[in-house]
């Protein structure tokens, strides 16, 4: 009896095994073709299909980049993510912790506009952002526009009022007695926010951050209205150009433009990925 | 606390930065959608009242902004139910106790919404291509696949006939699926195929998200649960419906509503693989154009401004009652 049980026990992990190797090849199938397609000699679909192993190359990738801004829009990418995160950072923390530690008339009022203006699509806002940038440019010559000072520019003030409720929500959760404790030494409100609750918001700030960063680095929308010089594209828009020219689909550079792009996020996300499950988790719940 | 500090410096950033970027736009969309605001008035434009809510619900425009509604709806349902359902069924797989190679597995699944999705999509443009993607060469190159499908095309199709012939009324007709004349899959090029397309494109991009919630949620659910009952004789089935699921709902619901309305103005998902197309005659929205993405056609192609704005109103109205429904859900309003 013991040992039938023991034969079934083995039966079913092999059983779950299976079922899970074949879905998650067949799940991983477009990943492989586009790692495949990167590394066969051709530019187009046809010749980037077939599975060879001895004719392994990394042409497509010099051609990447010394034919092409790859490196450039990579640049240009990783400005706008560092800055608007930075940027929106600041600005969050120091509103998330007014709003978490003091009490002022219009604070409920505030919190309110906060949500409900998040529930804006991006989408309505798009028309009157063009407008707004197009002053913008008039105004400052040109310095913030429809250039990458614009995209961190709306980056940074569309994440603030999401962020600022979740560092709200997670300062509320941190005990007070250690900034009570810090004022009867004589510290002003600015030392206590910097040297004790500062490094206390690390782990809520590490989220967010990362969110804001692959959330910029991802958005294809925005930039494609907003850059309109091509030394200015940043990957998203860049890599289009490589599969939407009608006579021009260059699918092996496209490939290796992928490989190479999505590389950094994928580690990040992939390293990180119980922290950012657990803080995404909370986020949701907490609205 | 003594209140001997202003808070007003810490927040004023973050106001001055709302201000300008998010309400003062949302605002000036708001007053465009009342107005002609277009290509042929485009430095001179002015107030005209409800005439563009007037041309999309009083109009032939009307027609246009029904089917776009009832597919947004249709994508964004059908797009995070069947998110939801393969997620849970992974995360239940990968749930089992001592199964090895579990984080190994859980990582490898993860990719799909670990890579950025405009690489994502984009590729998948390149997979669905009728005449040299790789999911047509494999159908083609396998006999077995390809009567297989054929089957069941005809299948759906008898049944959508089906259901023509039962409702009867002109507006409502289904069209059935349909291979080109070499007996290719048209994935992006026909109507109902691009929306099969576009969905199952959606179902691979966030099916790792809802498993991911729903294996933290599952690890929520005491195990004591489970034991007690199996002495009182459960099956598993009944484990599943009587357990799993009610316990699920708290965590899960915002998190479906929260897609739901994400999906609604899911740009991306449709505009990169599509672009809202095939055409459809009589119509400046395509098969496959969600209301967003009609939108964006409507401002940025057409430059259509102030009817484009009169939509995103809408939209607003539409995602603002769904997240109205969340909130009370979810009760973030309480203090």
């Amino acid at each position: 009896m013991k040992a039938l049980r023991k034969i079934f026990d083995i039966f079913d992990t092999v059983k779950t095994h299976g079922i899970l190797v074949i879905l998650t090849v067949l799940v991983l199938t477009p990943v492989f073709w586009i790692v495949n397609t990167s590394l066969q000699e051709g530019g187009n679909l046809f010749s980037g299909q077939q599975l060879n192993l001895m004719g392994l190359t990394v042409s497509n990738y010099r051609k990447l980049i010394e034919h092409s801004d790859f490196f450039l829009w990579i640049k240009n990418s990783f400005i706008v993510c560092a800055s608007s995160t930075l940027f929106s950072l600041i600005f969050t923390c120091t509103a998330g912790y007014a709003f978490s530690r003091f009490t002022f008339p219009g604070k409920k009022k505030g919190l309110m506009f906060m949500i409900i203006i998040q529930m804006f699509p991006a989408m309505m806002a798009m028309v009157a952002l063009y407008n707004l940038l197009d002053v913008f440019d008039k105004f400052t010559g040109g310095i913030v526009g429809f250039n990458l000072l614009g995209l961190v520019l709306i980056y940074t003030g569309g994440n603030i009022p999401f962020n600022s409720w979740l560092i709200k929500g997670y300062l509320d959760s941190i005990p007070r007695e250690l900034e009570e404790s810090a004022y009867i030494d004589g510290a002003s409100k600015w030392q206590t926010f910097t040297m004790i609750v500062l490094p206390l918001m690390g782990p809520i700030m590490a989220v967010i951050g990362i969110f804001s960063f692959i959330g910029a680095y991802n958005d294809f929308l925005i930039p494609s209205i907003v850059l309109q010089d091509s030394s200015q594209y940043t990957l998203a828009v860049g890599l289009r150009g490589f599969i939407s020219g009608k006579f021009s689909t260059e699918w092996a550079q496209f490939a290796a433009a992928s490989v190479l792009g999505a590389l950094p996020i994928l580690i990040v996300f992939l390293a990180l990925q119980r922290f950012l499950v657990e803080g995404l988790t909370k986020g949701a719940l907490k609205g | 606390m003594k209140e001997k500090f202003s808070p007003y410096p810490y927040i004023l950033p973050a106001i001055v930065f709302v201000t300008l970027i998010v309400l003062f736009p949302c605002l000036y969309s708001f007053y465009l959608a009342f107005t002609n605001y277009s290509l042929y008035h485009f430095t001179s434009f002015s107030f005209i009242g409800l005439d563009n809510f007037k041309e999309i619900l009083l109009s032939a425009e009307l027609s246009t902004f029904l089917s776009v509604l009832w597919w947004t709806f249709i994508w964004a349902s059908v797009g995070v139910l069947s998110q939801v359902v393969v997620g849970l069924a992974f995360a239940l797989v990968l749930n089992k106790p001592h199964l090895w190679g579990k984080n190994l597995y859980r990582t490898l699944l993860i990719i799909p919404w670990a890579v950025p999705s405009f690489i994502t999509v984009l590729m998948w443009t390149g997979l669905l291509n009728t005449d040299f993607g790789l999911i047509n060469k494999s159908i083609t190159g396998t006999p077995i696949l390809c009567s297989f499908i054929n089957f069941m095309i005809n299948g759906v199709n008898h049944l959508i006939e089906a259901l023509n012939y039962l409702l009867g009324i002109g507006h409502l007709h289904l069209e059935t699926f349909k291979m080109d004349s070499r007996g290719f899959v048209p994935w992006l090029t026909e109507g109902p195929w691009a929306k099969i397309s576009v969905l199952m494109v959606n179902l691979w991009l966030g099916f790792p998200y809802m498993m991911s919630i729903s294996l933290g949620a599952l690890q929520g659910i005491p195990a004591e649960l489970y034991e007690a009952s199996s002495l009182d004789g459960a099956s598993k089935v009944q484990q599943f419906r009587r357990i799993t699921l009610p316990m699920l709902r708290s965590s899960m619901l915002p998190v479906i509503i929260t897609s739901f309305a994400f999906n609604f103005n899911n740009f991306v998902g449709i505009y990169l693989l599509t672009a809202g197309g095939p055409a459809v005659a009589g119509s400046r929205a395509g098969a496959t154009d969600i209301l967003v993405s009609y939108t964006y056609k409507l401002a940025f192609n057409l430059s259509q401004y102030g009817l484009a704005c009169a939509y995103a109103v809408l939209i607003f109205l539409l995602i603002g009652s769904i997240s109205m429904v969340n909130f009370k859900l979810t009760g973030a309003f309480k203090e």
